[in-house]
């Protein structure tokens, strides 16, 4: 090998070198300003300001490649090393060539000298490189085992304006929302603050604002100096979030903000109790509310919605009426009435009614809360049959009707006083009653063949002769000659029997008891006829409680042929496969693991331990809020250091995450070993 | 294993039963592209009836208001609960309509409010694959209604599965009619239903 090759394979080596210590001491200087930027939780912008620093320290390294790519200094280098060459290796890189000259370059092995001097030159920068890393790793440590000795030493002389003590006690004032009317609160050394939505918390301490950093939701928060102590404001988020603060000397306080949701008014709409249907839309209806909120209801009001037609065409006419200001009520209740003449309902208009009230929330709001929706329907002509007997209070004209209840109550006095009459006088009585349950049997018969577009019975008082007690399938002939229908032809038949006797079957049967009692009661046998009396009330209290049914017609059913229709289609698809669903809530899963490793942190940093219970309530305030309870309890324990409320409390936090035990019906209870 | 069957809801309010072809088409759809053992007939259940759960998939349309009872709002909440898929077509396809109103705001209180679901979510490729979302409707491109194309359908999912599909798309008139005229369509238009079907049985 020639001294020039030899010269140019230092000057490669030289070059490599140089580089290799530019990046150590780029990557030394990036770790130092990291660890720093960490140990005193500067903000993330510090961190591109390192990254920065370290790149430009790098690359002013990086600028010393330029000496390298001379040879003939690269030569001068080896030159100043091992003098007794006595510049030949410079003639050598000059670009004179000689075989004397050569070997006079080749005489002193040189080369050994200069790669000593490169790796010592790299020594010193990897060394430095390690002894950083080391500190970075151990600065954090250190940092907190100081924090806790001083935060020990100034458990005695608190109040002092040492940097520890800066977080040492703080101060939580809440001022809640104008709209809410609650005063100011205060509350000392919290570790969650619980206040409605919007509302300005403002946390305070003693000591030098620039000792103090406040973070939340992941962004800054301005620290201003208040007389001699600290203070940051800033508004309850709608989700729950949590405040870190850290002073100076390394020190974290977390405090979990707990957002009170306001809730939407609560309304019940109490007249009309039910949905009605009506023949005629006259009248007034009146309409009943009671509102409820839990800060204070703003204004309320009904809402009156109309539709009208059928088919594919509808229309529709909203109103509002009564609405009314509430001035903050919590509870109150809202009256009006709605005249349905006013409306101009045609049969088979819909009315929809029902209340709506605000709150007074100006901040997230205002909360609308609704009642149930309560619909009073116009019947069309050709749907009498199947308008339902409501519990509504009879027309006037039946007002002086004996009831069915008051011939039972006139019945049994006839039998108490039955002994002590003479038998012509206790027939004449008996059948005086058989004369009124005889009219009260017609007008229930009238109903029921009066729904099946049938003529009234026309039997008057004792002068007509009977039916008699009919069968359901005498009734069925009867509706049917009544509609005109072929009797091979019945209506609407769903199931075994017909709606239409279905709605009628009670009244019918009260219909057939009371034939009986009448009989007994006209031979004067007044105890016989007693229970077909009390058959006929049974029967027509079931047909007043009977279901509305809706003789809407079925929809007309379409039987498909499977085999022939079956994969005749032209398009090829792909079922998608099965997924199997976890077992257990996957995020019950991640809090479960969550908590097993904060119980790991409770030996050797109680602190962070305490800290993670805090972000864990954060995820679960929203979502389980007797978790979120249960883990704001243990952190509390473990602040304080109590053993036994420690225990407590994790035992509470592992079974909230358990869940309640669930009792499954179809699986026996355990009953021991058999 | 038994036969699935098409279920069509009734409700105390409104008019259920304005769409009657819609079942027997998606059962003949059914029968067409996929071997699922399906009855030739569907069923009407009261949403109160505890008969509910019988069902994977629920049909619901209507023009009328909805409202429901406290029975039926506390069965469709297990309904959901048990792993069941509510779907829900506004037949008025107009989102002013007094359907869509009151539907969304009973469903919202029912279900939670239905947030739009992404082309990319598996109810549009559980079989036939549709990438730009749900199929539009000739009501859509007609201009009736609200003349809208809505893009997006609506829905609630309890851990990673639907639990209320709303549509907008009156697939209610799309879908009403005969399963013997779909020959003479050129584009079977009822597709997206065996998606519906197959995503009930299978997630």
């Amino acid at each position: 090998m020639t001294a020039l090759d030899r010269l140019l394979r230092l000057q490669r080596s030289l070059a490599i070198v140089l580089a290799a210590r530019a990046l150590l001491v780029a990557t030394t200087v990036a770790i130092v300003l990291l660890a720093v930027v960490h140990v005193f939780s500067l903000p993330a912008w510090s961190v591109a300001i390192a990254l920065l620093s370290s790149a430009a320290i790098g690359t002013v390294q990086l600028l010393r490649l330029r000496s390298v790519r001379s040879l003939s200094r690269v030569a001068l280098w080896v030159e100043e090393r091992t003098p007794a060459l006595r510049y030949s290796l410079v003639t050598v890189a000059d670009g004179v060539r000689s075989a004397g000259l050569d070997e006079q370059a080749l005489q002193m092995s040189w080369w050994t000298e200069a790669q000593r001097a490169l790796l010592k030159s790299l020594t010193l920068p990897a060394i430095a490189m390690i002894v950083a890393l080391a500190l970075s790793v151990a600065l954090p440590r250190a940092s907190r085992l100081a924090n806790a000795i001083a935060t020990r030493a100034s458990g005695s002389s608190r109040g002092s304006a040492s940097d520890a003590d800066v977080l040492a006690v703080v101060h939580v004032a809440v001022a809640w929302p104008a709209y809410s009317g609650r005063p100011a609160t205060t509350v000392d050394d919290p570790t969650s603050i619980e206040a409605l939505v919007g509302s300005v918390i403002t946390v305070s301490g003693k000591g030098e604002a620039s000792l103090v950093t406040a973070n939340a939701d992941s962004s800054a928060r301005a620290v201003a100096q208040r007389g001699d102590g600290w203070s940051v404001t800033l508004a309850m988020p709608a989700r729950p979030g949590i405040v870190r603060l850290h002073s100076a000397a390394g020190r974290d306080r977390l405090i979990v903000l707990a957002p009170i949701a306001d809730a939407a008014p609560v309304v019940t709409l109490l007249i009309p109790a039910h949905d009605t249907i009506v023949r005629r839309a006259i009248g007034v209806v009146p309409l009943h509310a009671q509102l409820r909120d839990d800060i204070g209801l703003s204004n309320a009001q009904f809402e009156i919605v109309v539709s009208s037609g059928s088919g594919e065409n509808f229309t529709f006419r909203a109103t509002t009426i009564a609405r009314t200001s509430l001035n903050g009520r919590t509870e109150t209740t809202l009256d009006a009435r709605v005249s349905l003449d006013s409306l101009k309902l045609l049969p088979g208009d819909i009315v929809q009614l029902r209340a709506v009230a605000r709150d007074g929330n100006m901040v997230t709001g205002p909360g609308v809360g609704s009642s149930e929706t309560r619909a009073i329907r116009v019947a069309r002509a050709d749907e009498y049959d199947s308008v339902s007997v409501d519990a509504l209070p009879p027309p006037e004209a039946e007002g002086q009707i004996l009831s069915q209840r008051m011939l039972i109550d006139l019945t049994e006095a006839l039998v108490k006083r039955q002994r002590s009459l003479a038998r012509p006088l206790l027939v004449s009585e008996s059948q005086r009653i058989a004369l009124d349950q005889r009219k009260l049997r017609k007008r229930v018969g009238d109903i029921v063949f009066q729904r099946m577009g049938g003529e009234p019975l026309t039997e008057e008082g004792g002068d007509v002769p009977e039916r008699g007690k009919l069968t359901a399938e005498q009734v069925l002939a009867m509706a049917d000659s009544a509609t005109g229908a072929t009797a091979g032809n019945v209506l609407d038949v769903e199931g075994d029997e017909t709606p239409i006797l279905a709605i009628n079957k009670p009244l019918l049967e009260a219909f057939n008891a009371m034939w009986d009692a009448g009989r007994s009661l006209e031979v004067g046998e007044p105890a016989k006829a007693l229970p077909p009396m009390r058959i006929a009330l049974a029967a027509i209290e079931r047909a007043r409680q009977a279901e509305r049914i809706y003789l809407r017609g079925k929809p007309s059913t379409a039987i498909v042929d499977i085999a022939k229709a079956r994969l005749t289609g032209k398009d090829k698809g792909v079922a998608s496969t099965r997924e199997a669903r976890s077992i257990v809530d996957p995020i019950v899963r991640r809090r479960s693991a969550t908590f097993e490793r904060v119980s790991a942190l409770i030996a050797h940093d109680p602190d962070a331990a305490a800290d993670s219970l805090l972000l864990m309530r954060v995820d679960a305030l929203g979502t389980a809020p007797t978790l979120a309870a249960a883990l704001d309890d243990a952190a509390r324990a473990l602040r304080k250091r109590d053993a036994a409320s420690v225990q407590q409390a994790w035992t509470r936090v592992r079974r909230t995450l358990g869940g309640e035990p669930v009792q499954r019906t179809g699986v026996p209870a355990w009953q021991g070993a058999p | 294993m038994s036969d699935f069957v098409f279920a069509t809801a009734q409700y105390e309010s409104g008019d259920w039963d304005s769409a009657p072809l819609v079942p027997a088409n998606i059962i003949d759809t059914i029968a067409r592209y996929t071997s699922i053992d399906i009855a030739p007939s569907g069923v009407i259940v009261p949403l109160s009836s505890p008969s509910l759960f019988r069902y994977p998939l629920i049909y619901l349309t209507g023009h009328l208001p909805v409202h429901f009872g406290p029975s039926e709002r506390t069965n469709l909440q297990r309904y959901a609960e048990r792993g069941g898929l509510l779907f829900v077509d506004d037949h008025n396809h107009d989102i002013d309509g007094v359907f869509h109103k009151t539907a969304t705001e009973e469903l919202s209180r029912t279900f939670g409010v239905p947030k739009p679901l992404p082309k990319t979510h598996a109810i549009y490729k559980s079989f036939f694959v549709f990438e730009d979302g749900p199929p539009t409707t000739s009501h859509e491109l007609n201009g009736w209604g609200d003349n809208l194309v809505h893009k997006t359908l609506s829905g609630v999912e309890r851990e990673g599965r639907l639990v209320l599909l709303y549509s907008s798309k009156d697939y209610s008139s799309e879908w009403n009619y005969h399963p013997e005229n779909k020959k003479f369509l050129s584009v079977d238009n009822t597709k997206f239903a065996v998606n519906l079907v197959v995503y009930a049985l299978t997630r």
